[in-house]
């Protein structure tokens, strides 16, 4: 630093400069001059005095005036559900189109087995869901996700890895339809568990998206990462569903709470009641970590103990919580 | 082996000892109680420094909550590699005070002291940390006082009257120059003193 730049970086941070020179200082080496901001803030520290009693509640008042809590500063909008589903079916084709012959042998799955039974496993899926979104269709519950396509994988073991990516596509695109009409408040089952059309929807993106990932991972390619809005959307059901997803487990805790402060462009802040139909109090817990982790976890592509994350509170529920995350997750 | 008790890699932040980057993460991710915790953690900097400066407590209480406000809603210019929280939320107030007194000239700025303020101090009176901002304290007054008294009084004329460096030498009645000279060699000095260990707590 030559001698003109010490002396101009040392008014620049006792801000004494005239207004112009100020604003060629600021373009020539930043607002925060390296080396003696840090100087000049411990210049503030002589003036520290504790602040009036009302300030705090008027300051934060003013700031969530601007911003609401509970949504990133610079926030994806969630898009639709059946969007959503849209997006992963074009991901996940494209996905297979790109697929050599010899990678559709990859083991992929440590119970499906290579990519291409994976693949007919989700044939399978597709069908038992055009069942399961047809109203008339009383189709009795599904407990064993994986035996209830192994003759799906066995009927389809002819089909060239071409032949069956065409055969998958066309019955998702079948289920992706069937979705879009009717009552989309209707209830639907997904296995042993009910919910409405839009939460089929985004249970089934999850597992389109595990699926992609294993794919990924075992062809050596970049795990598949959906956008802001899909993330959003997948963030923000997972978040709705906490206590649910435990009380499916008979894991859920009454009356207890947990914060999750979920960072990133589909992040946001929530605060979620551990037992269903329960509004939240006061968490016992505060979990940040990274939106797409969270998901991962939810997805069981990502071992909550592997979550890099910052727990503060009860530790032990936490840890609970976390690792009750992938009940609804389907292999 | 259950999930509750196998090692996890997640860290365990104990209250005290809560990193900025976890605070402006969870600020990022719209969590109104990290900003709670800042400003429990820096109201007391944040709020004496602009009343300090503009000598005005409805000033200050505004240019407080501006400062926070700013800080809510965008986080993201905050670089912590260029500082700590507390020294951008410094950084950040002076200029806010600073600019507030040149351009409301609402008293003499040649004025020394500091009238006192009466204020009903809040909860962050017995929350913050006050033996660290009170060690922080006294080590900036020590390492003022070890300052030639002319370096000394040009920069509390620059920071604390919020002075730019042609003001500092119209009051000290010196050429311009030498008031630049002054205040540089002034925060040289001042970097010394405070050594590495205050200037990292800020």
């Amino acid at each position: 630093m030559t001698p003109f730049d010490d002396e101009l970086a040392t008014l620049l941070a006792l801000d004494a400069l005239e207004a112009d020179e100020q604003a060629d200082a600021e373009l020539r080496m930043g607002t925060f001059p390296p080396g003696i901001s840090d100087t000049s803030a411990a210049l503030a520290e002589g003036a520290a005095v504790p602040p009036p009693a009302d300030l705090r509640g008027k300051t934060l008042a003013a700031a969530l005036s601007r911003r609401p809590a509970g949504r990133p500063f610079d926030g994806t909008v969630p898009c639709e559900p059946s969007e959503g589903f849209d997006r992963t079916i074009a991901d996940v084709y494209a996905l297979l189109e790109s697929l050599t012959p010899s990678e559709w042998n990859a083991r992929a799955h440590p119970e499906h087995g290579r990519v291409r039974d994976l693949i007919a496993h989700l044939v399978g899926v597709e069908r038992l869901s055009l069942r399961w979104l047809d109203p008339d269709d009383d189709m009795p519950e599904v407990h064993d996700h994986v035996a209830a396509t192994r003759p799906v994988i066995d009927e389809l073991r002819i089909l060239a890895p071409d032949e069956l990516a065409r055969t998958w596509h066309d019955a998702v695109r079948a289920v992706a339809a069937a979705a879009a009409h009717g009552d989309p408040t209707r209830m639907v089952s997904f296995h042993d568990i009910r919910t409405t059309v839009p939460g089929f929807l985004i249970t089934r993106t999850f597992e389109l998206w595990a699926h992609a990932m294993d794919i990924s991972v075992a062809t050596g390619r970049p795990l598949l990462r959906l956008d802001p809005e899909r993330m959003a959307t997948l963030s923000n059901r997972l978040m709705g569903v906490v206590g649910a997803a435990l009380a499916y487990r008979s894991a859920d805790h009454p009356g207890r709470s947990v914060r999750f402060v979920l960072t990133g462009p589909a992040g946001g802040s929530y605060t979620v009641a551990l037992t269903p139909n329960q509004e939240p109090g006061v968490p016992d817990a505060t979990i940040v970590a990274d939106a797409y982790d969270i998901c991962r976890v939810a997805a069981r592509r990502l071992d909550p103990d592997e979550l890099p994350a910052v727990i503060e509170g009860d530790r032990e529920l936490a840890g609970l919580v976390l690792a009750g995350l992938d009940s609804f997750a389907r292999d | 082996m259950t999930a509750s008790n196998r090692p996890r890699t997640v860290t365990a932040v104990t209250a005290g000892h809560r990193s900025d980057a976890v605070l402006l993460a969870r600020i990022q991710a719209g969590d109104d109680t990290a900003l709670g915790e800042i400003y429990t953690a820096h109201a007391d900097l944040v709020f004496g420094l602009a009343r300090r400066v503009t000598r005005d407590e409805q000033l200050a209480r505004d240019i407080a909550q501006e400062v926070f406000t700013y800080l809510w809603e965008l986080p993201q210019r905050v670089d912590l590699m260029r500082g700590s929280l507390r020294t951008y939320l410094a950084v950040v107030t002076h200029r806010r005070a600073v600019d507030e007194v040149r351009r409301s000239e609402r008293r003499n700025r040649t004025e020394a002291a500091v009238d006192p303020v009466t204020v009903t101090e809040g909860p962050e009176a017995g929350v913050v940390e006050a033996d660290t901002h009170a060690w922080r304290k006294q080590r900036l007054t020590a390492c003022l006082a070890e300052l030639p008294a002319d370096q000394r009084i040009a920069v509390e004329h620059a920071y604390y009257d919020g002075l730019t460096y042609k003001q500092v030498a119209r009051v000290l009645n010196i050429p311009e120059g030498t008031a630049k000279s002054r205040l540089r060699l002034a925060m040289n000095r001042l970097r010394t003193l405070l050594g590495e260990e205050m200037r990292t707590a800020i």
